[in-house]
């Protein structure tokens, strides 16, 4: 709810001061003024709502992207286990050991491991 | 009683004495014909949308169908080989197209000062920027010599901003372990061959969709002799009763590109229509029912030919309103937002300097490594590339003399490494990098070097186009080299494959961009470029244009102030608010309604499949289909441009 209004004001605040900015001949005028009050007011309380920076864009390599900000905490934790998953496994270490024949619950392969051997190597990282 | 076991020893494999496969011919010629086909059609949406889709992700899935589909041998690294190809080569768009239109919006900017320009308008019943976008090819005129020094400048930037950032690649992907956002997302489709398979499917029925959609709605224009007739817009002001200045309009030409960008947005997109209700149904029709408008403008405005008579008269005149305020009002509050978002966004990356400086520091200590270039290439390169860079300046210049000059070249190179530090930095650890904002301070430390003639203006838009190619260069090696981590690539070979590549992209952007100008007005529907507009912006707030008349001095002035204030709003939402909210609002009043509300439309489209069908079929089937549609029609459009110039050519030929 805090953060609903927050937003909404920031909006009311933008579009006052865009308003503001409109007039022709242009000059810095009353309109203006409350919307910037309003502006900074909306950007305090969306601070105070704890909600800055939920939503906006990324510029990305290839220019202004709208990205999903509050999606960031579960992107970053999906992230993470991919980064996980794949660092266990790399290629160069499947490249420099030879090559895991059975099935990960074969009996050789959890006799291998039991030794210590090759149990870094998977076949999801084989290219 | 069993006997000891003997001790293990894997069986030889068939394969253990063959090298994998990596850098391959198959894999490498793909990479460039994907690369040149997305420059092609990302130069066009880009100019459009004001951003585009990266291209990792594209050619990942497209290299699953061909590797792997078609050709029944691809593997993971070879696959990897490709899309950095692709992306070396895609990436270099953003840098042309933020940076390039500058020098066309400057020549338009003369055309209409000029004395000649205003008595043919007036001649031909037109307003000045009716008559403009009538003729792009006498409007947007740059020398060839000219057009070889933006070559050379973006070929430097290419070059130099992937040497730059090799030495940084152990530090911020082995050490301080960046995230990376895409690069790991791309190394997920890379590991994920079947859904990969089905997702190139998806994709290549999006783009022939596309491609069929935009040729049966731009063919007529190549063919006149052809008996149908598609708008470029739909516009449902009209349908709704309501004026032509209160704009509710789809686009039609170009539309799949605006719907298949916000399907990819989802529903953070939908944010972006809260600056076109701000900017086109509050400002706009407030500024034409109060009159906001200059006599003499108005007085323009109302110069319809007598031919045109009744409810046609009104709607003609509406309809001119409706575009003065949204070009003299509307938009220039929309570039000063984008102007103070981005500013704001350099402010915001201020802590990734104190990082870049101690990752440059670790970096001398620790040395090279066997796994990266070797420095003698290295080095080699970085001198070639700034002394290009220089030639390029001086060419495009001369008058602004050879110390100068050098001097510019010299800043703007120290500067490039460090923002290719930042941006690398900033994109792994939020995806987002500011380019036009590097570009943006590119243009302040040259023009404050070189002074504000144009000659100056001149070397520091080259100099811009340079820091914009070799940020993007250096951000995309980045997330390559970290997607090669993933899946087991070696550093080397994928540094060596993207400086090979490097200089093609910058060169196939720069001639669809030529090509276009011949077609489109920079600044105007269908091609807005939006990030141009705001670095134009910075460049007219620090040195004004002198050659004009008493109108245009009084909207340049008008316009200053609609600047500074749409600047001070962009900063204030942006520092405070966070994400590059400024930015986003400012592109929204800033790009036309039609591309806004359609592009709307997409993201309200990924909001109700991803309720209906799940977010798997989302990734594996909307999106695909998407991309498909950015890749489609962006590329149908440079085609029909290209055949649609062709004609003319053919024709004067004919008729000479």
């Amino acid at each position: 709810m805090k953060r609903t209004v927050a937003t909404w004001t920031l909006y009311a605040g933008m579009a006052l001061t865009m308003v503001g900015g409109a007039g022709w001949p242009p000059s810095f005028n009353a309109v203006l003024l409350v919307g910037v009050v309003v502006l900074i007011a909306g950007v305090v309380l969306l601070r105070r709502a704890g909600a800055a920076g939920a939503e906006g864009d990324g510029e990305s390599a290839s220019g202004t992207i709208p990205a999903a900000r509050d999606k960031i905490p579960a992107l970053v934790t999906a992230i993470e286990g991919l980064i996980e998953r794949a660092e266990g496994a790399r290629l160069d270490d499947v490249a420099r050991r030879p090559r895991a024949r059975s099935a990960r619950t074969s009996t050789r392969s959890r006799r291998r491991r039991r030794s210590g051997r090759g149990a870094t190597a998977s076949r999801a990282t084989r290219p | 009683m069993s006997e000891p076991a003997a001790p293990y020893r894997d069986p030889p494999s068939p394969d253990a004495a063959k090298p994998y496969r990596e850098v391959t011919f198959a894999g490498v010629l793909l990479g460039v014909i994907v690369g040149v086909v997305m420059t092609v059609s990302f130069t066009y949406a880009g100019l459009k949308l004001g951003f585009t889709v990266p291209a990792s992700m594209v050619s990942a899935m497209l290299g699953w169908g061909v590797l792997r589909g078609l050709l029944r041998k691809g593997s993971i690294v070879e696959n990897n080989i490709n899309q950095t190809v692709a992306a070396a080569i895609n990436v270099s768009s953003a840098g042309v197209i933020f940076t390039v239109p500058v020098l066309y919006l400057a020549a338009t900017e003369r055309a209409r000062a000029s004395a000649q320009v205003q008595a043919a308008a007036r001649a031909a019943h037109l307003t000045v920027e009716e008559w403009i976008r009538a003729h792009p090819d006498r409007v947007q005129t740059i020398p060839t010599s000219f057009l070889m020094a933006i070559a050379a400048a973006s070929l430097a930037g290419a070059v130099l901003g992937v040497l730059f950032i090799i030495p940084s690649r152990k530090q911020m992907i082995e050490l301080e372990r960046l995230v990376f956002p895409s690069g790991v997302a791309t190394a997920a489709i890379l590991k994920a061959s079947g859904a990969g398979q089905k997702r190139a499917r998806n994709l290549v029925y999006g783009i022939l969709f596309a491609i069929a959609f935009a040729t049966l709605q731009g063919l007529p224009g190549v063919m006149p002799t052809l008996p149908w007739r598609i708008p470029e817009d739909l516009d449902l002001s009209a349908a709704l009763g309501i004026p032509a200045w209160f704009a509710v309009t789809l686009a039609v030409a170009g539309g799949l590109t605006s719907l298949g960008g916000g399907y990819i947005t989802g529903r953070a997109g939908l944010v972006l229509m809260v600056g076109a209700v701000i900017g086109h149904w509050i400002v706009t029709p407030l500024v034409v029912s109060r009159g906001w408008i200059p006599a003499q403008a108005m007085a323009n405005i109302h110069n319809v030919p007598a031919t045109v008579v009744g409810a046609a008269r009104e709607a003609a005149i509406e309809g001119r309103l409706g575009s003065w305020a949204y070009r003299n009002v509307t938009r220039p509050l929309g570039v000063g937002m984008l102007l103070g978002g981005s500013i704001a966004s350099v402010i915001l990356t201020a802590p990734m300097l104190a990082s870049a400086l101690k990752s440059i520091r670790q970096q001398r200590a620790r040395g090279g490594s066997s796994q990266e270039l070797s420095p003698t290439l290295m080095w080699g390169g970085i001198a070639a590339g700034f002394v290009v860079l220089f030639v390029a300046g001086y060419l495009g210049a001369p008058e602004v003399g050879v110390g100068r000059v050098m001097l510019a070249a010299v800043l703007s190179t120290a500067w490039m490494w460090l923002a290719n530090i930042i941006v690398s930095i900033t994109t792994g650890k939020t995806d987002n990098s500011p380019l036009s904002g590097m570009a943006l301070i590119t243009i302040l430390i040259t023009l404050t070097t070189l002074g504000r003639s144009a000659g100056g203006i001149t070397v520091s838009v080259l100099m811009a186009v340079a820091v914009c190619v070799a940020t993007g260069q250096g951000s995309d090696m980045m997330q390559d080299l970290k997607t090669g981590h993933l899946v087991g690539a070696l550093p080397r070979r994928q540094q060596l494959t993207q400086l090979a590549v490097a200089w093609v992209g910058p060169l196939v952007s720069l001639l669809t961009l030529m090509l276009l100008a011949k077609k489109f007005v920079f600044g105007n529907d269908p091609l807005t470029a939006p990030q141009a507009q705001a670095i134009r912006a910075a460049i007219d707030i620090v040195a004004p244009p002198l050659d004009a008349d008493d109108l245009q001095r009084s909207i340049a002035a008008a316009t200053k102030v609609r600047y500074l204030v749409g600047a001070g709003a962009g900063l204030v939402m942006t520092l405070g608010a966070g994400g590059g909210l400024g930015v986003v609002l400012g592109l929204a009043m800033y790009l036309p309604m039609s591309v806004t509300l359609t592009y709307s439309l997409g993201c309200g489209l990924a909001v109700l499949t991803e309720k209906r069908f799940g977010r798997q079929w989302v990734e594996d089937v909307g999106v695909p289909i998407s991309a498909g549609f950015l890749v489609g029609e962006g590329l149908a459009q440079v085609v029909l441009v290209g055949a649609d110039l062709a004609r003319v050519a053919m024709a004067s030929g004919g008729a000479s």
